[in-house]
């Protein structure tokens, strides 16, 4: 079906911060950040139940780390390189401490674990894990890298009380 | 009051022990909650040990603070036995982030690993040109050039060896098999003394014959240099042949022009002097003819009148002048006559710079 967009994302949507924001810059509170996206999961879900709003969270994780890549990221043809990169500018964002357990870019087969997460470090246990937006997002990185489809799911999280982030990657 | 002791102990022993069952004690299965608890720790135990002996790919199952520490060490270990095998495949890009103190020697291990590497790369760089360039100058050089150990054993030698001795370099592995094998019998003594005499004066610098396995003859210079090291020893040595082969041809044939030219550059001289002499006599024998022929008459005539005055006048008072007078006109006579027989012609000191011609009776042949 054919919807009329009012919400398409751009990178322009992100604004000239310099301009718009002078003296408060480019930096807020993680907990606004934090405010935001749980208020909103909160309302998704009550609209569309929990495993939608997973779903929800998990595209919007990917198109980030799509446009991330087009719009942040410089090219590289080599996966440390890459994986270097990335590891630099997930510090320079404040998103997180990225850290490769496993690469076997051969075989498909990654596992990676985000520390200090921006999006669950400090939780209370929730005895599930809830990095959903995470999940799509490194999908998309490595998507974008390998031009292979990957599936990434958490395996470890701050909510489930293991301190750090770990996430299974498979090529499809 | 009983019970509470066993917990403790069963507990205890989970923390102390080097042996812990899995299963807490029977007696206390019955608590509420025990049982989990007992394996729980349990597990952490396992999981501890586990980790203490490197094994980090062990599933840590369990929830809550002290798993999740854990699971952030094991990640931690995880983490950096992948970065360093990233370090030992030669990328030097990886990067510990906030590991405290280790961050620091681990980036700083990187840093020097990275600067060690690139100057070793950089000399085998360097090494592999230098190599190059002495394989370009070794394989394009005429000479044959080696290099020995003290012990005389052949490093290297250079293939311009085959084609001046014609034998492969395979079968040389000595400077002896070098120099002597193929040396000719009229030198190879003379090789030897050379080689024996190097050991002590360290100067070789010879030319000697060779003989091809096809009975060509060559002949070769040779020469040798020690090679010391800071000390002064010898470690090892470096030789240096030129195939002067034809050198000694052209040397010998020019050796030959030059005793030809030297003889004909007498035989000239030879000639020349006879023709000047031949010319001379033939100039004293025109003149000579000349001579005889233009004085005779006048000396006749001389003569007859001098008979016609002896007659004439008084013998008493002018006999002595005509003798006198007949002695001279006879000696010009005689002089005109040892013009005329003259040999060769001799040349004696008159006066000053001016010479005259010898016509004593041994250059005219008359007795
Ligand atoms: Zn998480």
């Amino acid at each position: 079906m054919d919807l009329v967009r009012k919400y398409k994302f751009s990178w322009d949507l992100i604004g000239d911060l310099k301009e718009g924001r002078p003296n408060l810059g480019n930096k807020t509170r993680l907990e606004v950040y934090r405010l935001m996206q749980f208020t909103l999961r909160d309302v998704i879900e009550q609209h569309f139940g929990p495993e939608e709003t997973d779903k929800i969270f998990f595209d919007a994780g990917f198109l980030a780390g799509k446009e991330f890549y087009k719009n942040v990221m410089k090219p590289e043809k080599e996966l440390n390189a890459y994986i270097r990169q990335l590891q630099e500018l997930l510090i320079e964002f404040g998103i997180g401490i990225l850290r490769i357990e496993k690469a076997d870019i051969e075989k498909g087969e990654l596992i990676v674990t985000v520390s200090e997460d921006l999006d669950c470090s400090g939780l209370p246990d929730l005895e599930h894990e809830i990095c959903t937006y995470d999940e799509g997002l490194i999908s998309a990185l490595l998507e974008c890298f390998t031009g292979v489809k990957f599936t990434v799911k958490e395996i470890d999280c701050w909510c489930t009380g293991d301190r750090t982030c770990r996430f299974a990657c498979f090529s499809q | 009051m009983a019970e509470d002791n066993k917990v403790v102990q069963a507990l205890m022993d989970l923390l102390s022990k080097k042996n812990a069952s899995a299963e807490p004690p029977k007696e206390l299965r019955s608590i509420q909650g025990f049982d989990e608890l007992y394996k729980s720790i349990h597990h952490l135990r396992g999981s501890f040990i586990s980790l203490s002996r490197g094994k980090l790919d062990e599933k840590i199952v369990g929830q809550g603070f002290l798993f999740g520490t854990l699971k952030d060490l094991q990640s931690s270990l995880k983490h950096l036995t992948w970065q360093t095998k990233r370090v030992s495949e030669g990328d030097f890009t990886q990067k510990v982030e906030f590991l405290g103190e280790f961050s620091d020697a681990f980036n700083e291990m990187a840093l020097k690993l990275e600067i060690q590497v690139s100057i070793l790369e950089q000399t085998r760089k360097q090494l592999a040109e230098s190599e190059e360039n002495f394989r370009q100058i070794a394989e394009n050089m005429e000479e044959v050039f080696w290099l020995n150990d003290k012990e005389g054993n052949i490093i290297y030698l250079s293939p311009s060896f085959t084609e001046v001795w014609n034998i492969d370099r395979s079968e040389i592995k000595t400077v002896d098999d070098l120099l002597l094998m193929q040396a000719h019998e009229s030198d190879i003594e003379s090789v030897r003394v050379a080689l024996e005499g190097f050991k002590k004066t360290k100067v070789f610098n010879k030319e000697f014959k060779i003989k091809l396995r096809d009975n060509s003859v060559k002949t070769v210079a040779v020469r040798l240099n020690p090679i010391c090291n800071q000390d002064g020893n010898v470690i090892k040595q470096a030789g240096i042949a030129q195939d002067i082969t034809e050198i000694v041809n052209y040397q010998n044939k020019l050796i030959q022009s030059l005793i030809q030219a030297e003889n004909a550059r007498d035989k000239l001289k030879n000639s020349h002097a006879k023709i000047i002499e031949l010319e001379q006599r033939n100039a004293l024998l025109a003149m000579s003819v000349t001579a005889n022929h233009e004085m005779n008459q006048p000396l006749t005539i001389l003569k007859g009148n001098l008979e016609l005055l002896r007659e004439k006048l008084d013998e008493q008072a002018y006999g002595r002048i005509f003798d006198r007078l007949e002695t001279a006109i006879e000696k010009i006579e005689s002089i005109l006559n040892k013009l005329k027989n003259i040999d060769r012609v001799k040349l004696t000191n008159y006066v000053g710079d001016i010479n005259m011609i010898d016509i004593s009776e041994e250059n005219t042949g008359n007795t």
